[in-house]
Parts: C-alpha cells; structure tokens; sequence
C-alpha cells in the first residue's frame, strides 16, 4: 500500500471526496434499510481493516477473527446491563480487552506457522463460540444479551439508523487514518520483513514472536471496537452472530483485497458483504451470481494489477550493476563497542536426522582486522558452522566463543545480532516485497528503537525516524553502489546485486562481526574484483572483520589473511592461503587438479 | 539452429533485453557473457517461453517458437538447466529424473534414457533413492543437467552451471559440457566464470544491459582488450 510522494496529494483529494459522500449519503438516501445496511458495511470494512494487519501485513492465516469482534460486543452487552458502562467508555476499553485477548491468543500458539497456526486459530474461534454459548450466567448462552444500552453522546441519545451511520463513519474514518499511517511505517516494514523471510529477519535483530504478537493485538483492537458499536447498534447479542462463516466472510474480504489498498478493500466489502443483499431477489441463483462475480472480479483485477505494475515500472532505468565503487567505509556502520577479536570454536558437533554435518570442530583464531575464509568441499558444514554462530542452529555439543562478545551459543538469534555478528546467506535471503532501500532500513532498525506508537497512531511525530534512518541507510547504499537502485524492487534485481545488499543490510546492523556465505558466486571477475576492495575497506578502515565462505580460491588467495579447511564436518587445514592451498591433502579432496589451484594462481 | 532475432523483453517494467539478435549452429558450444542484469538469464528464459517477448522472432529449425508455451518449445528439442537449478526437492532423484518421461509419453523406457546420463554422472547412479533437498550442491547440479539431459534434447541452454560448486566440482561440470556437446548436442552456456566459459566454448557473445556489444569466436574476444577488461578484470 505504498504511497508514492507525487500521488499524496491526490490521495488526499480523493480521500476528502470519498468522506463528503459518506457524509452526505443518508441526506440523498432517505431509506431506512438503506441506511442500516451501508452502517453494517462499513463495520465490515473496519474488521477486514483489523484482519488486514495480521494477514496482509503479519502474513499469519487468522480463521478465528471473529472471537474478538465477539469480546468487544459482549463485553459492551455484559457490562452495560451489570454496570451502565456508557458506550463512550467501552469503545477504547473494548479495543485493549480485545489487544489483550489477541497477546493471550498468540502468546502460546506462535511457535507454530502456516497451516498449523490456522488450525490453532480456527479452533479458538469455536472456543471462544462456545464459551458464549454454554457459560449461560454471564452470557445468557444461546439467548445472548437482550436490552443493551444504545449509545449517549453527552446529552444526545443515539437511536435513528442516520445517527447509527455517522457514528460507524466516524470509526471507519479513524481506522483508515489508522491503517493509513500503518502502512508506511517502520513497524510495518518490520512485520513485512517476518512475513517475506523470517529467518532473515531474525538476524536482523528483530524479536519476531514479540512483533507478531504486535500484529495480533493490532488487529484484534480493531474488531473489539466494532464489536461494541455492533452490540449497540443492534442491542443485543448472541452467539449465532459470531460463528466461523463470518471469519470467512472476513477473511474473504481481505484476501479480495489482496492487501495493496484500501479503496480496494472497501470495493472488496461492497462485493462480499453488498451483492448478497442485492441478489435477494434472485434467491435461487445468489450463491451461483455471487461466485461468479468473484472469479470476473479476481481475474480482471489481476490483468489490471499486472499492467499498472508494468507502467510504473516501464519509467525506470534497467538496473545495471550499479555505480562505481569510491566511496569510502560509512562511518555509521562502526559500532560503539569494540570488534570481535578472535574466534573460538572449541568441539562443535551437529548433526541432522542421523546426518553428521560438523563432527567436532575446533579452531582458535585471532580475526581482530583480518578476513578469515572458510573453504571446503559443498555438503563440508561451512554453511552449518555460520547457522551455529548466528544461533540459526543450535549445538549439539561444544561451543562457540566471540572474544569480547562472548558465547553465541544458547541465545536467540536476534540477540546475537544485537551482540554483533552479522551475515549474508549462501541462497540469498531478501525481503522480496521491499525496495533496496527498505531492506537495509530493516538492517538498520537492530540500532534504532523503533517508535511503535508513532507508528500506529496518526499525528505522533515519525519524522525524525525515518530522517534519522534514512541518512544511516544512504551511506551504506553509497558505499556499495547501490543508490542508483535504491526504489527498485529486490525481486527483479539479479543474483549479484542481491547479494551486495545483503552485504547493506548485514552492515546497517552495525555489526562487530561479518560473516558473508559465497558473496562471490554468481560474480564475473570484473565485479569480484570490485568486491574485493569493498571487503578490503570493511575491514581496514571498518575493522570489521569478517568471516568468508568461499569457493573461488583466486578470489579467497587474493583476499584472506587465514583460511581454515573443512571436509566432512571437521578441520583439514588452516593456516596461511598459500600455504593450505598447497596442502597435497586440501588439494587432493578439494581443489582438485585443474581449474582449482591452478585457477586460483593465474 | 537457434535463431534470435531482434529480441526485445520487458521484464516487470523494465527494459531487460533491447533488440537481441544470435545465431547457434548445429554442434556448437556458444557462451554468453556479461555483467550481473546485462540480461543473459533472461535471454535463456525467453528462448524456452518462460518470459514473453515484446517483439522479434526466435527460430528453432527455423519455425518460430516465440509464441508456443514452455512445455510445446522443450518437446521440440530446447531444455533449459536454470541457474537456481529449480530440482524438485522433496522427491527422490529417480523420480526427478522420470519427471522427463511426461515429454516422452511413454515412448521411451527409463531405462533406455537414464543410461547415457548415469555415463557421465555416476554418482547420480548411487543416489538414486535419497531426496533431491539433502544432496550436495554439487550433486543437485548434476541432477538438474541429468533432467534436462533426460528430455534427450537437441539444444541443451545451461545458466551459470558452476554456481556455488566447489574448485573440484567446477572443472567437472565443464568437462562435461564437453562431452554433452560429443554426444550430438548443442550447447548454449551462460556462466559468469568466463575464463573457464571460453576455454570450452567455440563462440561466445557479450551482452551488455541488455543489448549484444561483442560477437565472434573464442579467439578475437580473448584478443579483444575492452572485453577483457571488463569482464575478466585484466
């Protein structure tokens, strides 16, 4: 849903429109019904809003949504009889019962993903359901809660179906400003990033059980707000209104949506929620129209989609391999504390389901300046031993020592981060929705403290934020030539771009470590050679240094202080380049007798 | 055999490929060369339907293919290796192996097609039975030659083959390349490894952003300084 900066303006006329329409709608429409049926459409809207964070955003499958559209009327009904809460007072309690409903719903269940997660929030739909149905003294059980309070706005009672349609405008108007600021915002571009590729995420700092749960209170605030505006405008509630179709219905409107924007989501609504009440007088025929609008409105729009893409794009410049390299090492990537000064792996053993992948390796090595390549054989653990030191893997004995960072082993993988140690993957781990520039801001956010209420709530400052993050990441980019790129999209870019900005958002984490996995390959001579100086500079004037698994052995000749040799998960050789790529033993299981060594001394 | 003419691709928007023009003849080694995004994958996706060009022709035996379907070109003899190399990960290797029957129909027995390919791969031979996820890099790179090779095609197009192979493993899969090109096939390389590329080929072609800068035989671009330059870093 992002939003161009030339089409802001715009935006904002056509929003202005769309709310004096609104505005005006129950005085050019007189009917009643009219009316009452446009106010339970925008209630829709407002719920597929909230179900849009968890699944557009959060990409988490939510089949239980509707549980927590029931905890905002319920508990509206509840303690409106019990008590006279006033609907004024409910609206925001409800949102943060709800908040809190959704944390306790997440909390246990985000150890499982995918499917497993919407089975899980399937079954606490139907829990939820049937607690209203049976707890009867609190509930009223099948009967539900009749007699509910309609809302007084000071000295005004609301009752007409006109006076019921502003107030849903109102909320409709506060969560779009809402989502709006949502979209672009830092804490979104965190969930993107847990949704595009967690793993990558994770070793970018982020905590990302703690940012979906995020996602979850979010979105569930949402349907406990409406819910309370239901339950009033209704007056009564009961278990029928919140069962799975209506998740569905939900659901339905979002994946309609397809998540992009929110005039399209209110389209989405119209079609879902809006069709069926039109075709009513076709009874017989409704579910048959009904699905056959939504595979002519589905196909359409994808042709559509895809042609806007392409006019968009079609302005921008081919990306080539990007600006030549003479800028110097970015400042802002050095950390404040000092860089790891030797690594000591002492007995590491790892296996997978009876595979052996590191049978007790060891080595001790000062790296403090220096490059270090870890060469071997493919299927020798060099990838396994880099999962171990970014905690990706645990251990299955032995440890993992950063001196001064300490033991990498037994901590969270963002934590390490957080310590220091950054990385690059063998098969590029990008996060493929964002621009360049986005992913290396999310490298950048494991320094920042990321203003989470600004970034839900419209009117906060975030400007300083993203100034300040902007400038770190324009270094960085600067550096690596990439900032002629930086608006592309990552997933059109080839292979050996990726890997640079892989190499852009490992150093906007500030690390005090870098580990980089086969930068080289998909290279020509021309651009290693390029890459070679930037490494170089990374480590002479960054000193950082950095930990390289390599294949191409002229490259790591040219390049490494020290290189360690594994084959079939343990320590060959490790010494000096010259000296170990001559080792008749590295030779022979490695190298090979042409187009290795040789290769490597031409 | 293989003639691009004028090709022009627009890739999500952007210009990938503006007016590319090759010729391969039967029996040849013919190596692309060029910087990363000079377009060299996406030409080869082209070439087999996988992206749709904007205009210009390919002729494969001289009828035009670029308008049929992936599935319709790789039955007339064109297989692609893809850079990613793309194996079916979850399956065994056999069964990547028999996914070329499809093409086949049932005309050709396993047996008969996965000889030759156990010839230049035995280790393929050995691992048969193991998932195709927890082979070796190097392995999965035999793999999908060998399931290209299954599809017994004319023209075999192989995008950066030595990607991530180990020393060893990199003058094995060019020494096999030789050999593919003895058993009668045709051979279209894209490798960013051009040193070794130009030691196998027998023509090569430069493609920068996009546009073909350089053409000739293995001799005048190892002679030809820019080239060198650019692309080799001399």
């Amino acid at each position: 849903m992002r939003v161009l900066p030339g089409d802001r303006q715009t935006t904002a006329i056509t929003w202005l429109v769309a709310l004096l329409v609104a505005a005006l709608f129950p005085v050019i429409v007189s009917n009643p019904y009219t009316i009452h049926a446009t106010t339970l459409f925008l209630m829709y809207a407002v719920l597929a809003m909230g179900l849009s964070i968890v699944v557009s955003h959060a990409g988490l499958l939510d089949l239980g949504y509707v549980a927590f559209f029931a905890v905002g009327a319920y508990f509206y009904a509840i303690l409106n009889r019990s008590t006279g809460l006033s609907f004024a007072a409910a609206l925001p309690l409800a949102g943060v019962l709800a908040a809190g409903t959704g944390v306790l719903l997440g909390f246990p269940t985000l150890r499982v993903r995918g499917d497993y997660l919407a089975l899980v929030t399937l079954a606490f739909g139907e829990m939820v359901r049937q607690i209203l149905q049976n707890w009867t003294v609190v509930t009223g059980g099948p009967r539900g809660i009749s007699a509910v309070d309609a809302p007084h706005l000071a000295s005004l009672k609301v009752g007409a179906p006109w006076q019921y349609y502003y107030l849903a405008l109102v909320i409709t108007a506060v969560a779009v400003l809402a989502l709006r600021r949502i979209d672009d915002s830092p804490v979104a571009r965190v969930w993107g990033a847990i949704r595009d590729e967690e793993i990558a995420a994770r070793v970018c700092g982020i905590n990302s059980t703690r940012w979906l749960l995020l996602a979850f209170a979010v979105g569930a605030s949402f349907a406990g707000i409406v819910g309370v505006l239901f339950a009033a405008i209704q007056r009564f509630v009961s278990p029928e209104t919140f069962v799975l179709d209506e998740s569905i219905l939900v659901l339905a409107i979002v994946v309609l949506s397809g998540g992009r924007s929110l005039p399209r989501l209110f389209l989405a609504t119209a079609i879902l929620y809006g069709a069926p009440e039109v075709l009513r007088d076709i009874e017989q025929y409704r579910a048959l129209v009904f699905g056959l609008l939504l595979v002519v409105f589905t196909v359409v729009d994808h042709r559509l989609s895809r042609r806007k893409f392409s006019q968009a794009r079609g302005q921008q410049e081919t990306p080539s391999g990007g600006a030549e390299l003479t800028a110097a090492f970015p400042e802002v990537c050095r950390s404040a504390d000092p860089p790891v000064e030797r690594v000591i792996v002492s007995g590491v053993e790892k296996s997978f389901s009876g595979i052996r992948a590191l049978a007790s390796v060891s080595f001790d090595i000062p790296v403090g300046g220096r490059i270090v390549a870890l060469v071997g054989p493919n299927g020798a653990g060099k990838t396994t031993l880099f999962n171990c030191m970014t905690s990706l893997e645990r251990v299955d004995s032995g440890s993992i020592e950063l001196t001064p960072l300490g033991s990498v082993c037994d901590r969270p993988p963002y934590e390490v981060t957080r310590l220091g140690v950054a990385r690059s993957f063998q098969k590029v781990r990008l996060f493929d929705s964002m621009t360049v520039r986005e992913n290396v801001e999310v490298g950048a956010y494991c320094r920042l403290p990321i203003p989470v209420s600004a970034s839900l709530v419209p009117g906060l400052p975030l400007r300083s934020f993203q100034r300040t993050s902007g400038a770190f990441v324009d270094d960085i980019l600067v550096f690596l030539g990439l900032e002629p790129l930086k608006d592309c999209p990552v997933n059109t870019l080839p292979i050996g771009i990726r890997r640079k900005v892989e190499i852009a958002r490992a150093l906007a984490t500030r690390p005090r470590i870098l580990l980089l996995d086969e930068i080289a390959s998909g290279l020509n001579d021309g651009e290693k050679k390029e890459m070679s100086g930037v490494l170089e500079l990374i480590t002479s004037t960054g000193r950082i240094p950095i930990l390289l698994v390599e294949h191409d052995m002229k490259f790591v000749r040219g390049l490494a202080d020290h290189v360690v040799v594994l084959e079939s998960g343990r320590v060959l050789a490790e010494g000096a380049p010259d000296e170990v790529l001559e080792n008749p033993a590295v030779v022979e299981s490695y190298l090979g007798t042409r187009g290795g060594a040789d290769a490597g001394r031409e | 055999m293989l003639a691009v003419n004028d090709l022009t691709v627009h890739y999500d928007g952007i210009t990938a490929l503006a007016g590319v023009s090759l010729s391969v003849q039967p029996g040849e080694i013919v190596t692309i060369i060029g910087a990363n995004g000079a377009g060299k994958s996406t030409l080869l996706r082209t070439i087999v339907g996988l992206e749709t060009c904007d205009s210009g022709s390919i002729l494969f035996d001289n009828q035009p293919i670029q308008d049929l379907p992936t599935e319709a070109i790789v039955g007339r003899g064109i297989s692609l290796v893809p850079e990613s190399r793309e194996i079916f990960a979850a399956m065994s290797c056999r069964d990547n192996l028999r996914a070329a029957l499809f093409l086949h129909r049932g005309r050709e027995s396993f047996e008969e097609l996965v000889e030759p390919v156990f010839e230049l791969f035995p280790r393929l031979k050995e691992r048969l039975n193991q998932r195709a996820g927890t082979l070796s890099g190097g392995e999965q790179q035999m793999l999908a030659i060998g399931r290209a090779l299954m599809q017994n095609p004319s023209l075999l197009l192989l995008d950066e083959p030595s990607l991530g192979l180990s020393p060893n493993l990199v003058s094995s899969v060019f020494n096999t390349i030789g050999r593919i090109r003895e058993s009668g096939r045709t051979v279209v390389l894209v490798e960013q490894k051009g040193q070794l590329a130009l030691d196998v080929a027998d023509r090569a072609y430069v493609l920068t952003l996009g546009k073909i800068t350089f053409e000739g035989s293995v001799a005048e671009m190892r002679s030809h300084a820019d080239v060198q330059k650019l692309y080799f870093g001399k």
